[in-house]
């Protein structure tokens, strides 16, 4: 169990498209790497080295920092078993955690339902971005979905602020509760009153931040300092999720200059969040998770790389210890799976139980549907 | 005219399409409802989409491999569609037969999926559930080829009955057993697919319906009471003659075109909301020889249907929400770039079109709203419907000033609700939206200067129209 | 023995290579649209993608043996970017000429890619475009604009400048009805693909109408919107039968001669991309063995090209590949 001065955090950035471990945390002396990556392979004197095995694409030297800190953990060889190879089904098992079935519950929507049971606080659990991911689906648990904080709210349309705010005032009584409307007419005004009050303090976040930190102007930069401005906002928010740009890691082809560009956003984008949460004193109880739905395959297609199962995944916080867990997979051909894959060593939902547990400090086996060992990264 | 014409009109062409704009209400009423009533129930009556034109504009739509390609493809049918019940029909059926792109991961075989609905959905149920049953996505989604003359997987001969035809039970009672399922199953054991081409290098190829007889149980099967050497086809005309099949139909085609029903779990031991409509509609089944679009005859003909009470009775789902607000503003009307991004908004109202959530489909009703799609479908109706830029309401506009050369606030807010509707709002609503419409007092067009500040407070007026509670109805 | 002969039995043609795949960059193509060959066997390739990935959405430079050089241009408004590209066409000092159906205007880029200028503006009016689809320029450096939407073709100098139309909307001789390719042979003729009346249409330099060939349908000879075509130094015409997903090939006098529906082999990229998907490998295996034609035939073929060997060019849309024919001079076997 960790102790945090204030109610722990998770902070989620999900890497939409399928991040290719292999030029992430790159297993820089082993032969098969060049062998199965003749057109993609990093230069071994480009690779930022990790330890004797492995080292970081040299984009990362923003995230290699957390590394000397001791504050990063690295998880290779993280999926589970039978892949799916779809973007969408992969990503459904790691949202619900369900790999057999087709789940419609999020393992973050459960975990909001057991924060915040009665659903007091309306923003315990908050996505970035457009449509809400199925980790935070849960019956009867409201989650905003913000795609701008700037500008989030309702009836944003309306030109002018003293219109506006006139407008919104209609609205107000309008979606007073009213008598003898009828249950369905009740249940909306309800829901329309609830979402005002939600839109009203968020609307508050950027107002009352200041920084010296800038964040990239990238979608990812955006939605990292989103998070970094309702977290420091005090609203209670325990989960603050966003997602990269829809399958941008999906590199297929000319990988090499795409990931370049990715790779350098992320990691720009994570040193930049923890130094703004640190300047505001607020690092302690956050704890951030980056993951794709898989990593890609062993073997290059001659410009980019194809889906895959095994891939790499992230935490980083000043309760993260700095390590390597997981053992990163053979390449060698008679160990990789059908399909040219790398196998998986490492269940993701030992990682989900392990914040559930030592962070959360809930019971992660019905969350995740299982009893997963813990991948003990948090102290 | 009469009102109430344009007020039937246009309750007809939001529950029988996906709405109208005002021109369009206005001259289908002339033409009169049984005339407009049988032209939607005879699609072919009506111009088809040019589909050379459709795909020479958009070549990525001929046998499109991604969803969001065959999502936007259906979003641009139900805008422009001259067959508007077609399209509307296709959405129930996939509301129903629910099959998802999250498992089959082909965007081309949802399409074709929906396109059988298109095709078929007002033909005889008979031929519907056996299309289905030989749909090569469907057959994927519910494990059919994983089932095995050897080694059975029951999943869809369970959906078939229980979700696709028969439903659990009605009048409390139940209306097959668990050995129903299993003979069901083994009935269409060998109902498979042909290996289909994988994605690379050239994009999967369409997939096949294939029938292996040596993975077939041809072994005698007893079936709801009925003994033979049962196939999967003769499980479909035994399940079409079931009474209870009669009811699901009915009930389905009322809670989708009529008025909310409870959530189909409770109707085994809820009776209809109407039971002479269901009964009205069971008999059409019978007498039609299981004729979809007898149904949907009685269904619109009927005083059921037209009647007050049943009107903005439905929670919009998200897809109606956004696809009438496009209508009712005239956009998208041809071939134009611009249709994906609006094509993605039912996704983030909670209905993410080709990928329900599990073969139980989606919940509707009230289930359509929580505090975030409530945001969205608010945002997405008062941005369309407060552009005073966009050509379709424009029209709104001067036809706002058509009403007279000084408007009081009533006359106003009256009006805008006639034109973006007639939508219906309780007192209360009408309360506040006219003390709103008051604080700036009369409106006039006189000149210039009057004249933008008419189409200003119109373009605001229909923005808080669009955001009232009552607007999430249809 | 008696040997029998039937129709024009003087050509031979043999299929000769596939290039390409689909990628949304680098080596290969997403719903490429048309295609100009430099003499030096450069091959220019737009790509118009889709909406939702306008990344895929440029101009592809490969050569002939399946060789990526570069790509360039962006989905989008500003000089250089284009968003609807229809067409693709070289001078003859080897600029890049794009038509773009839905900003109505015409871009020109070095032969390595560098925007140079843009001209067209929307209308009906003379010079004015709406929808231009094919792009073609004759031994004098003039451009024709098939200006598709306006059911006419229009004749521009290189800078945009006005020089003469010819065309209507309709279908008798010399009329169009949303007219797409376009070609010129070695005398100056000029051959539209009169797109939905299903016909070609031959024309003297200066606009004359001459002849039309094929009629509605998908027998022989005739045609299913057809879109792209060319002809070859021996004037055989080939047309690219978009919705009969097939190529035909017509005698100058307008006989029918063959028809090409398709007998791709695995590309070198396409290769590349299997053998890093073992399973995939596996899968096609089964399919191929199940209905080899889906592979090898053509999907809605949108343009076709001569190249400086006189090879026979097609682009397969749909499967985002080109197919090679040769004509052999002497008999050869196939």
């Amino acid at each position: 169990m960790v102790q945090t001065k204030k109610d722990p955090v998770l902070a989620v950035l999900s890497l939409s498209g399928g991040n290719d471990g292999l030029n992430c945390v790159i297993p820089r002396n082993n032969g098969f790497y060049r062998d199965f990556r003749p057109t993609l392979g990093v230069p071994e004197d480009q690779i930022i080295p990790i330890n004797d095995e492995i080292g970081f694409h040299p984009t990362m030297g923003p995230l290699k920092k957390f590394w000397d800190e001791g504050k990063l953990a690295i998880f290779v060889g993280i999926g589970y078993p039978t892949p799916s190879y779809s973007h969408f089904r992969s990503m459904d098992i790691w949202h619900t955690c369900e790999p057999e079935v087709i789940g419609t519950e999020g393992w973050l929507g459960r975990a909001t339902k057991q924060l915040d049971p009665n659903s007091e606080n309306v923003l315990t659990a908050v996505n970035f971005g457009r449509g809400l991911p199925r980790a935070l689906v849960m019956d009867g648990v409201p989650v905003a979905s913000v795609g701008n904080l700037e500008t989030y709210g309702l009836l944003t349309g309306i030109e002018g602020e003293n219109q506006r705010n006139d407008a919104l005032d209609v609205f107000g009584r309008m979606y007073s509760p009213a008598i003898g409307t009828g249950a369905v007419m009740d249940y909306i005004h309800q829901t329309g009153t609830d979402a005002l009050k939600g839109a009203d303090i968020l609307s508050t976040a950027p107002d009352n931040y200041t920084s010296s930190v800038e964040y990239s102007p990238t979608a990812i930069g955006q939605y990292m300092k989103n998070i970094a401005q309702t977290h420091l906002a005090g609203f209670g928010t325990r989960v603050l999720y966003t997602t990269s740009p829809y399958n941008g890691f999906d590199s297929h082809a000319n990988q090499a200059q795409a990931n370049a560009g990715l790779l350098t956003d992320v990691s720009n984008t994570v040193d930049t969040f923890m130094t703004d949460l640190r300047e505001h004193d607020a690092s302690d109880n956050v704890t951030l998770l980056l993951f794709s739905e898989f990593g890609r395959r062993v073997t290059d297609n001659g410009s980019g790389t194809d889906h895959g199962a095994a891939g790499v995944a992230f935490a980083v916080g000043e309760h993260v210890k700095g390590g390597v867990y997981g053992t990163y997979p053979s390449l060698a051909p008679a160990d990789q799976e059908d399909g040219g894959n790398l196998k998986f060593n490492l269940d993701f939902r030992s990682v989900y139980s392990t914040i559930l547990e030592d962070w959360f400090q809930l019971d992660a086996e019905p969350i995740v549907g299982g009893n997963f060992e813990r991948a003990k990264f948090l102290a | 005219m009469a009102e109430q014409d344009i007020a039937l009109m246009a309750h007809l062409l939001r529950r029988a399409g996906f709405g109208a704009s005002r021109d369009e209400i206005e001259a289908k009423a002339s033409q009169g409802y049984d005339s407009v009533v049988q032209e939607l129930l005879n699609p072919e009556s009506q111009e088809a989409v040019e589909e050379d034109l459709l795909i020479r504009y958009n070549p990525s739509y001929y046998e499109a491999a991604a969803i969001e390609n065959n999502v936007q493809q259906w979003v641009w049918r139900m805008i422009n569609s001259p067959r508007q019940l077609q399209e509307k029909v296709a959405l129930f059926w996939h509301m129903i037969f629910c099959a998802g792109h999250s498992k089959i991961d082909s965007g081309q075989e949802m399409g074709l999926m929906v396109d059988i609905f298109r095709q078929d959905g007002m033909g005889k149920f008979d031929d519907l559930l056996l299309k289905l049953s030989t749909n090569p996505g469907m057959m994927y989604y519910l494990d059919n080829t994983e089932s095995h003359k050897a080694n059975l997987n029951e999943n869809y001969g369970r959906e078939l009955l229980e979700l696709f035809s028969l439903g659990v039970g009605m009048d409390e009672a139940f209306n097959y057993s668990e050995d129903d399922v299993k003979v069901c199953a083994r009935a269409f054991t060998g109902w498979n697919i042909a290996p289909p081409y994988p994605p690379f290098p050239h994009g999967r190829s369409p997939w096949e319906f294939r029938f292996d007889p040596a993975d077939h149980d041809f072994s005698e099967k007893t079936f709801l009471g009925e003994t033979g050497n049962w196939n999967g086809d003769d499980i479909i005309r035994i399940v079409c003659e079931q009474p209870a099949t009669a009811r699901f139909l009915a009930r389905h085609l009322y809670n989708y075109f009529v008025a909310d029903e409870p959530q189909i779990p409770a109707w085994r031991l809820t009776p209809p909301r109407d039971q002479k409509a269901i009964e009205a509609m069971e008999k059409a089944y019978y007498d039609s020889d299981h004729s979809i679009k007898k149904m949907l005859e009685v269904l619109f003909t009927s005083d059921f249907f037209k009647d007050d009470s049943v009107r903005y009775q439905k929670v919009k789902n998200p897809t109606e929400m956004v696809v009438s607000l496009i209508r009712m503003t005239g956009e998208f009307q041809g071939y134009q770039p611009g249709l994906f991004e609006v094509s993605q908004e039912p996704k983030y109202m909670g209905m993410d079109l080709m990928n329900p959530p599990t073969v139980e489909g989606w919940h509707t009703g009230r289930e359509w709203i929580d505090s975030g799609t409530l945001v969205e479908r608010i945002n997405f109706a008062s941005d369309m419907l407060g552009n005073t830029e966009l050509e379709g309401v424009r029209s709104l506009v001067n036809r706002m000033m058509g009403l007279g050369a000084k408007l009081t606030p009533e006359q106003f807010v009256n009006g805008c609700l006639d034109l973006t509707g007639p939508v219906q709002v309780t007192p209360d609503t009408m309360g506040q939206l006219i003390a709103h419409a008051s604080q700036e007092g009369d409106l006039s067009h006189g000149n210039a200067s009057e004249q933008s500040e008419f189409t200003r407070r119109t373009g605001e007026m229909f923005q808080m129209i669009a955001a009232t509670a009552e607007f999430q109805f249809e | 023995m008696a040997t029998h002969f039937f129709g024009l039995t003087s050509r031979t043609y043999k299929y000769s290579h596939a290039v390409g795949r689909a990628e949304f960059a680098g080596t290969g193509f997403r719903n490429p649209t048309d295609m100009a060959i430099a003499a030096d066997g450069t091959v220019y390739i737009c790509n118009r993608s889709y909406e939702n990935r306008p990344d895929g959405v440029h101009i592809t430079v490969i050569t002939m043996d399946e060789d990526y050089v570069t790509e360039f241009g962006a989905y989008g408004e500003a000089d250089g970017e284009f968003m609807w590209p229809t067409s693709v066409v070289l001078d003859s000092k080897g600029n890049v000429y794009l038509a773009d159906e839905w900003l109505n205007r015409i871009t020109k880029f070095t032969s390595d890619g560098e925007f140079v200028s843009k001209w067209g503006t929307a209308g009906s009016g003379d010079g004015e475009l709406k929808g231009p689809a094919g792009l073609a320029i004759d031994s004098d450096d003039n451009i024709f604009v098939v200006d598709a939407g306006n059911h006419r073709v229009q004749k521009f100098s290189l800078d945009g400048k006005y020089i003469s139309k010819f065309g209507s909307e309709g279908s008798a001789d010399g009329e169009f009805n949303n007219p797409w390719g376009i070609a010129l042979d070695g005398e100056g003729h000029i051959y539209i693909a009169d797109w939905r009346n299903d016909r070609i249409q031959k024309f003297t330099a200066d606009g004359k109408w001459e002849a039309s060939i094929g009629s509605s349908g998908s027998g022989v000879g005739q045609l299913n919107r057809p879109n792209g075509l060319a002809v070859d130094s021996d004037g055989d015409i080939y047309v690219a039968d978009w919705m009969n997903n097939r190529v035909q090939v017509f005698a100058p006098d307008g006989r029918y001669i063959t028809e090409f529906r398709g007998q791709a082999e695995l590309s070198k990229w396409g290769r590349d991309k299997l053998a890093s998907n073992p399973d995939m490998i596996r899968q096609r295996s089964l399919a191929y063995a199940n209905d080899p034609g889906y592979e090898q035939g053509l999907a809605h073929p949108c343009a076709v090209k001569i190249d400086s060997q006189g090879r026979i060019v097609i682009i397969d849309h749909t499967r985002n590949r080109l197919q090679v024919y040769v004509k052999e001079a002497e008999p050869a076997l196939v």
